[in-house]
């Protein structure tokens, strides 16, 4: 007797779980919100997602990618600190961010899954130390890269179909191909010898002295100077691929450039310009007595960095660089029809805030 | 007798012929850079060009004087505390002096304090503070004989100042990348300039004469320290003399060029090779080979790429070769 | 006049340990004291208090109080000749000698060519010449004393204080510096040694002081106290003084 009910019993369970785990698989077989990510890895989501957390650094990417599309105003979000050191354009948009706490970018694993978001988006650089981690968990998360131009064409409509939003991820799509294709048809007729060459630095100031970096080749810092019709002096010459690397003047004197661009994502832009102008070593450089060194401009991020406002930083190159050739682009209506079209915003004093963040920015290439 | 005089002789042939070679190859790779295109490239246009003039009298110049006297003063101080712990796996670095300076530095600057005082200062001073904790914590410690615990305390207190500057470099800069730290771990020379020298020379100067000063009385200060009181030193005295001035000179070098490493580890095992275990002329040979080191490595560095090649990368990589070359080859048997 | 004069000193350790009760001594100019005792006795830290390692004031050295003398002075004054010495550097065998030379040179100073021709002499004396620019690494046990030795003669001192100067040698080295030591002695050198060998006391030593557990138990002309009931007290075991032939045997 005893034998004949513990035998049924292990012929049962078995049963039961087996026709458990047939069920679940009935209903991931229907998903209803499905993305690949950029570790090639299929994200399914139940239903919309409702919360959204960004986790990990440089979460102001995926961030920035996000707001892009309305639907945002109606998730949950949870932020880690977004400010570059130019203000919080989320906040920005959206003033209850400040109410909410942000998530530190350190966070553990642990603290993650406490806030039990829908989903979690992340860079794809931290996939190993957060994403896959997070998978252990069974806590859905979508990695992005973000870093070109094929990756945004890309990941947006992905991203678009984890929300539920294929149809506006196109229309984002849509809107940055009309403004790319209008530089690069004008960029297409400059012809090779005419064409400027020109040196992207970015700043960086330690113990009082600067030092001047260039960005790897395949960055989009480095491509959006070639869209803008013109020839990256640096490139072909950082060998280290993953980042910025430093140049001494020697090597910037020896490239001779038309135009210096310099980019800083942390102290003001225009205390190098300064210093630049000022310095006795610099002012053999035949770019500076031309007086062709320029900020890059910003509103609350810089343009010239992959981030959602780089077709403005593109936009603002190729004006910068061929005056005559795009006489007919005026920056700062660029700026607000950008932030209508892209982050649908519609008031007007935010709108001219932003514009006129951006117009500072660029003061002092006009003194 | 004559073995004595013709030993002594040689030895001071060689020091000169070393100096000479170092000043040669200063002057030689004034010639070598980026501009107006890589290598070597005599100023024809010296007197048409204010371009040229720049790059070689404040860009190359400057760059050259500040390896020779990093590599100077790094070596002496390698060599110091080699000589003082009696032990010639030791270099500042083992003490926690590099990391806490580095600290010392890096701290500075997070706090909106990037003078060039400021940040000398508090590299100093953090250097000073994690060689005074080394040595108090090993006299602390309740085992093992005097050395062990002193390298074990050091590797203590070099790691809780890394690890501090660690923090500052995650906590300071949340959006970029870890990049940054790339300066003062690989360390460069490329922020050279007659004004960051100025700032340093002089104390830097004073600490090499002072070191080179001790340069016969440190052979007799890594003896017991009975046996070195026995002839007349005041060894307690004389080594906190000499690790507060190796300290001070290596604090200010790195508070400019970041760490750099190695160099302090094997130029006096090459000076030992070259010159023999008296320190009256190991040491001055140490100092000669190390400015040669870093003079070399900082050509290859702004030379080879367009972009910098960090000067700690290049030390560490020819250093550790050269390093395995010393080891490998025999001495001559029973030959001092 | 007394080299050196000791009156009532004790000493104790940081740790709480007693190493040395009520001492008092006089010690002749070119006499050759034998401070005899076993191990722990408190031999070498009366030693190192007599080389002014440690303060007191209750040493007065030819005259003067031990505090007195500057560090070179001192220097040119007392010579150690330790038990032994740990090489982390391979100094030559001249260079090592030169090492006693520094309390003739300026703060800043090198040995010059008077103090090589002063250290080669000392290498002869004690016959090892041909071992110059050997490194001190590559030498035998009995050489490295006679290094040691080396390097206090060169320093010149009249006064020369020894620990345990024979204990680490096999008889042929023992026997060398022994002979060393006696003509030394003979030049009119103060020797100030520690030892457990009696034998070696006996034979080396003009005057004997007994150290046990800290306290001087005898003092004065080997003759009048190396006896076999002082021996016995002091090693708390039978030891005999015998006449063999002409030579003393203690055993």
């Amino acid at each position: 007797m005893k034998f004949r009910s513990f035998c049924l019993l292990f012929l049962i369970i078995p049963a039961l779980l087996f026709a458990q785990g047939t069920k679940e698989q009935t209903v991931s077989e229907a998903p209803v919100f499905q993305a690949i990510d950029a570790n090639n890895r299929t994200v399914q989501l139940p239903q919309k997602p409702q919360s959204i957390l960004i986790a990990g650094r440089a979460g102001n990417m995926p961030a920035n990618a996000l707001f892009l599309f309305e639907r945002v105003n109606d998730i949950a979000l949870t932020l880690p600190k977004t400010d570059q050191g130019l203000g919080d354009f989320f906040a920005f948009i959206r003033p209850e961010l400040n109410q909410t706490d942000r998530i530190s970018q350190n966070a553990s694993i642990e603290e993650i899954a406490t806030h039990t978001s829908d989903v979690v988006l992340l860079k794809a650089t931290h996939f190993s130390s957060i994403g896959q981690k997070l998978d252990q968990l069974r806590v859905p998360n979508f990695t992005m890269n973000l870093e070109s131009w094929e990756d945004w064409q890309e990941e947006i409509v992905q991203l678009g179909s984890l929300l539920g939003e294929s149809k506006r991820a196109e229309a984002i799509l849509s809107l940055y191909r009309q403004r790319l294709e209008k530089i690069q048809n004008t960029a297409s007729t400059i012809a090779q010898d005419q064409k400027m060459r020109v040196l992207l630095l970015q700043g960086d100031r330690t113990d009082n002295t600067s030092s001047y970096k260039i960005a790897p080749d395949d960055w989009m810092q480095t491509w959006m100077v070639e869209q803008a019709g013109a020839i990256p002096v640096w490139k072909g010459s950082n060998k280290a691929a993953n980042g910025w690397s430093t140049v001494s003047f020697e090597q910037i004197a020896a490239w001779d450039p038309d135009m210096v661009i310099i980019v800083s994502y942390r102290t003001p832009t225009a205390s190098f310009i300064d210093e630049i102008y000022a310095s006795s070593i610099w002012q053999n450089l035949r770019a500076v007595s031309e007086k062709q060194i320029k900020a890059s401009p910003h509103d609350m991020m810089s343009y010239i960095q992959p981030v959602a406002s780089w077709i403005l930083g593109a936009t603002w190159l190729a004006k910068e660089i061929y005056p005559q050739a795009y006489s007919e682009i005026d920056m700062q209506e660029e700026v607000r029809s950008f932030y209508q079209d892209f982050y649908n915003i519609k008031d007007a004093e935010k709108l001219e805030k932003l514009v006129d963040l951006y117009a500072q920015s660029v003061a002092i290439n006009t003194l | 007798m004559n073995d004595y005089s013709k030993e002594q002789r040689h030895r001071r042939g060689l020091l000169s012929s070393l100096c000479l070679l170092t000043l040669l190859l200063a002057f030689l790779f004034l010639f070598a850079g980026r501009y107006p295109s890589p290598g070597f490239r005599l100023p024809l246009d010296w007197s048409t060009n204010a371009m040229t003039r720049t790059i070689y009298l404040q860009v190359r110049l400057p760059r050259i004087v500040l390896a020779i006297l990093s590599g100077a003063m790094l070596s002496a101080s390698g060599f110091t505390f080699q000589m003082l712990f009696s032990n010639p796996l030791v270099e500042p670095g083992f003490l926690g002096v590099s990391q806490g300076s580095a600290f010392g530095a890096a701290l500075m600057m997070v706090l909106g304090a990037s003078s060039t005082i400021a940040v000398q200062t508090s590299a100093t001073f953090f250097g000073l503070l994690a060689l005074v904790c080394s040595y108090f914590l090993a006299t602390r410690f309740r085992f093992g004989g005097w050395l062990l615990r002193l390298v074990l305390s050091g590797i203590a207190v070099s790691a809780i100042f890394s690890s501090a500057l660690a923090v500052i470099k995650l906590v300071a800069e949340p959006t970029k990348d870890l990049q940054d730290i790339t300066f003062w771990m690989m360390g460069g020379l490329w922020n050279a300039s007659w004004r960051q020298i100025g700032s340093i020379v002089w104390i830097v100067t004073a600490c090499i004469l002072i070191l080179l000063g001790f340069r016969w009385k440190m052979n007799l200060l890594s003896l017991q320290e009975k046996t070195s009181f026995s002839v007349g030193l005041s060894p307690k005295r004389d080594r906190v003399i000499l690790l507060v001035v190796a300290t001070v000179g290596t604090t200010l070098i790195i508070s400019i060029t970041g760490l750099i490493g190695w160099v302090g580890l094997i130029t006096p095992h090459l000076g030992r090779k070259l010159f023999g275990s008296d320190s009256a002329y190991s040491l001055p040979g140490s100092m000669i080979i190390g400015s040669l080191f870093l003079l070399v490595c900082d050509t290859l560095g702004r030379t080879l790429l367009s972009s910098e090649i960090p000067i700690g990368l290049l030390s560490s990589f020819l250093g550790a070769i050269i390093f395995i070359i010393i080891l490998s080859l025999r001495n001559q048997e029973g030959k001092a | 006049m007394n080299a050196l004069e000791v009156h009532d000193l004790s000493f104790t350790y940081p740790s709480g340990s007693v190493a040395l009760k009520h001492i008092t001594l006089s010690i002749k100019e070119g006499s050759s004291v034998a401070i005899l005792g076993s191990n722990g006795a408190g031999k070498s830290t009366l030693l190192d208090l007599l080389l002014g390692w440690k303060e007191d004031s209750r040493i007065i050295l030819r005259g003067r109080s031990l505090q007195s003398y500057g560090r070179k002075e001192l220097g040119r004054t007392l010579a150690l000749v330790p038990q032994s010495e740990q090489y982390n550097f391979s100094f030559s065998v001249l260079d090592y000698v030169l090492f006693g030379r520094s309390p003739y040179l300026s703060s800043l100073g090198t040995p010059g060519e008077k103090d090589a021709l002063i250290a080669y002499a000392a290498l002869k004396e004690v016959g090892l010449s041909e071992y110059a620019q050997r490194s001190i690494t590559n030498l035998s046990g009995g050489e490295h004393q006679l290094l040691l030795l080396a390097r206090a003669i060169a320093q010149e001192s009249n006064i020369l204080l020894l620990d345990e100067p024979t204990s680490a040698l096999d008889p042929a080295n023992r026997k060398k510096v022994l002979g060393l030591l006696k003509s030394l002695h003979a030049k009119n050198r103060t020797l100030l040694f520690t030892t457990h060998d009696a034998n070696l006391a006996y034979e080396l030593a003009t005057h004997v002081a007994m150290l046990k557990n800290g306290e001087l138990i005898c003092y004065g002309e080997k003759e009048k106290v190396v006896t076999s009931e002082m021996l016995t007290t002091l090693y708390d075991t039978h030891m005999h003084v015998a006449l063999v032939g002409q030579t003393t045997l203690i055993y």
